[in-house]
């Protein structure tokens, strides 16, 4: 018998002797009644059928010490299969597989036909458009806002991905040798695809953040003199932070916006995993801490936490979630230390809760929400 | 699964015993009776055990048990009987068969003080590979359900109710993982070297 007959004969022969496996491994021997044990003597009496049982049988001892080292398959997998055990499985995967290949060929034309498209239009542009465009069109620019309690999450042209947090504004400027974002005000976290040739910074105030793949969290808040602080909260990798470069500092001013351009000469520094930095427009006051990188990334789930932070600090990244302007009446208020969680969207609550824990006063008036400290006369009082 | 398999009317008769008789007349008779039914006990044998020398053999043993007995002319259906011993000696015989041709390789793995040889290492662990290999490439549920079966020891019922479908369409999942692993591993060990 050659071995293609001894597969077909197997493919009959299977199931009657995983039926007797079964039987022989459930149920102790003894208990097979006379007749069972005739079927079996009948059935076995054939050297194909007691050879397929051996082999079944060993097969089946193997599986289990195999399946130790097998990856268990997904739930989302387990649902979407579709296969019954109608047909052989050797048929199914052969089927599946020249299902896929005839899948990924009739995708194929759409995919050419858009790409063509794109080659005219481009055509068309670099022939008749060249008034159009600045003078290196390789130069994308692109900007990007929100605006209160909303989220945006972008994924660049290289793969690198931007979340803007509420009432954020930034702008995105890629050439071929630089990819240039500037984070005009709000918050932003960066995953950065690596490119080493290709540096990915961030302009924010007077500083410069330079990755090479990594995440990064950059917030800027500005105050009312439009001076403003910058936060950089480091999560996986390596970012350096130091004063833009001059060539860097002429393509901000070429983009204008209100920004600044920055005076002075600060050290670089090199950020960590784990890291926090704190300057201001100026690049003074600079501060490197260890941040609380749960803490720090909370906003994009919707929570903004603080630990031990002034209110001057709440108040800025809480404005950017609250309708209505927030503002801090006078420097008391704004040093009062705040520990504790603001949710997305429930601002109004949160500040009524604040106004109970701390002693000061919340004044909402049509435009603007005023936190100023208690007079002390009434708390005397009362 | 077949039904018991009925007695033949022709077994089904009985011997005379209007009178008692000696014990030589008592030897010759049963000799006669022996010797007219031999084929026909040997056959219903051979029906059990489906196999002619160990019918023979069986057969063999139902007279030195059936002479054993010693009077015999208080059993009243002598043929029947003689029948009836051989049945449970060849379903004794069989439970003693089944252990050892489907578990013989077991049994002599166990009982072999030697060790085995690198060949036979390199063929177990060659298997075991091509084993996984083909595990993973099985369907998902399939898998799920061989998993199930294989290591969490649940029955084909169970396991139709875990994974929302028949039981017979359960069990069918696990003849055709069988199936397919079996083909795997034959191929690999019939030509494990070619498929390098």
């Amino acid at each position: 018998m050659n071995r293609k007959q001894r597969i077909v004969e197997d493919t009959e022969v299977i199931p009657v002797a995983l039926w007797w496996l079964d039987r022989f491994l459930r149920d102790d021997i003894a208990r097979l009644s006379a007749e069972e044990l005739a079927d079996w003597a009948e059935w076995a009496s054939h050297e194909p059928h007691l050879e397929c049982f051996r082999r079944l049988k060993r097969v089946w001892h193997q599986t289990h010490t195999a399946l130790g080292s097998v990856s268990k398959p997904s739930a989302a997998d387990v649902a979407t299969d579709e296969y019954d055990g109608s047909v052989p499985i050797s048929d199914w995967v052969a089927q599946t597989s020249s299902r896929r290949r005839r899948r990924q060929l009739s995708r194929w034309p759409k995919f050419l036909s858009i790409a063509a498209c794109i080659t005219l239009v481009t055509a068309a542009l670099m022939k008749y458009g060249s008034k159009l465009w600045s003078p290196d069109p390789s130069d994308q620019v692109q900007a990007y806002s929100t605006g209160p309690s909303e989220h945006r999450f972008v994924t660049l042209p290289d793969g690198s991905k931007i979340i803007l947090g509420a009432r954020t504004e930034l702008s995105t400027h890629y050439t071929a040798t630089r990819r240039l974002i500037f984070l005009d005000r709000g918050e932003a976290s960066f995953d950065v695809a690596h490119n080493a040739r290709r540096p990915f910074t961030v302009l924010a105030g007077g500083g410069a953040i330079t990755a090479l793949g990594t995440q990064f969290d950059v917030r800027r808040e500005l105050d009312s003199s439009d001076v403003g602080r910058v936060t950089v909260t480091v999560s996986t990798g390596t970012v350096e932070i130091g004063p833009p470069q001059e060539t860097i500092s002429e393509v901000a001013v070429d983009t204008s916006g209100p920004r600044q351009r920055s005076q002075s000469k600060w050290t670089p520094a090199r950020l960590v995993k784990g890291q926090q930095i704190t300057y201001d427009s100026a690049g003074t006051r600079v501060m490197i801490t260890t941040a609380d990188l749960e803490a720090a990334s909370a906003w994009k789930e919707g929570r903004l936490e603080y630990r031990h932070t002034p209110l001057k600090v709440v108040i800025p990244s809480v404005n950017r979630y609250s309708e209505k302007p927030i503002e801090l009446a006078d420097p008391e208020v704004g040093e009062l230390p705040y520990s504790g969680t603001v949710f997305e969207g429930q601002v109004p609550e949160w500040l009524r809760a604040l106004e109970t824990a701390y002693p000061i006063e919340v004044i909402d008036t049509p435009e603007r929400i005023v936190i100023q400290s208690k007079p002390r006369q009434e708390s005397e009082h009362g | 699964m077949s039904e018991p398999k009925p007695v033949p009317e022709r077994d089904r008769g009985r011997l005379p015993d209007s009178e008692p008789p000696t014990n030589e007349r008592w030897n010759a008779k049963y000799e006669r009776l022996l010797l007219e039914h031999n084929d026909a006990l040997i056959n219903y044998v051979y029906s059990w055990v489906r196999s002619r020398a160990d019918a023979t053999d069986i057969v063999q043993e139902a007279y030195v048990r059936f002479f054993r007995l010693g009077d015999p002319t208080t059993i009243s259906h002598l043929r029947a009987f003689l029948f009836k011993i051989a049945k449970n000696i060849a379903t004794d015989f069989l439970r003693k068969r089944i252990v050892r041709e489907a578990f013989a390789d077991e049994e002599s793995l166990r009982s072999s003080n030697e060790s085995p040889s690198p060949e036979q290492i390199w063929l177990a662990k060659e298997e075991l590979t091509a084993l996984q290999r083909a595990i993973e490439t099985l369907p998902p549920r399939t898998k799920m359900a061989l998993m199930l079966v294989r290591e969490d020891g649940i029955s084909y019922e169970e396991l139709g109710q875990r994974l929302g479908i028949k039981t017979h369409s359960a069990r069918r999942l696990i003849e055709r993982a069988m199936e397919y692993l079996l083909e795997a591993v034959s191929e690999e060990t019939d030509n494990p070297r070619r498929r390098r």
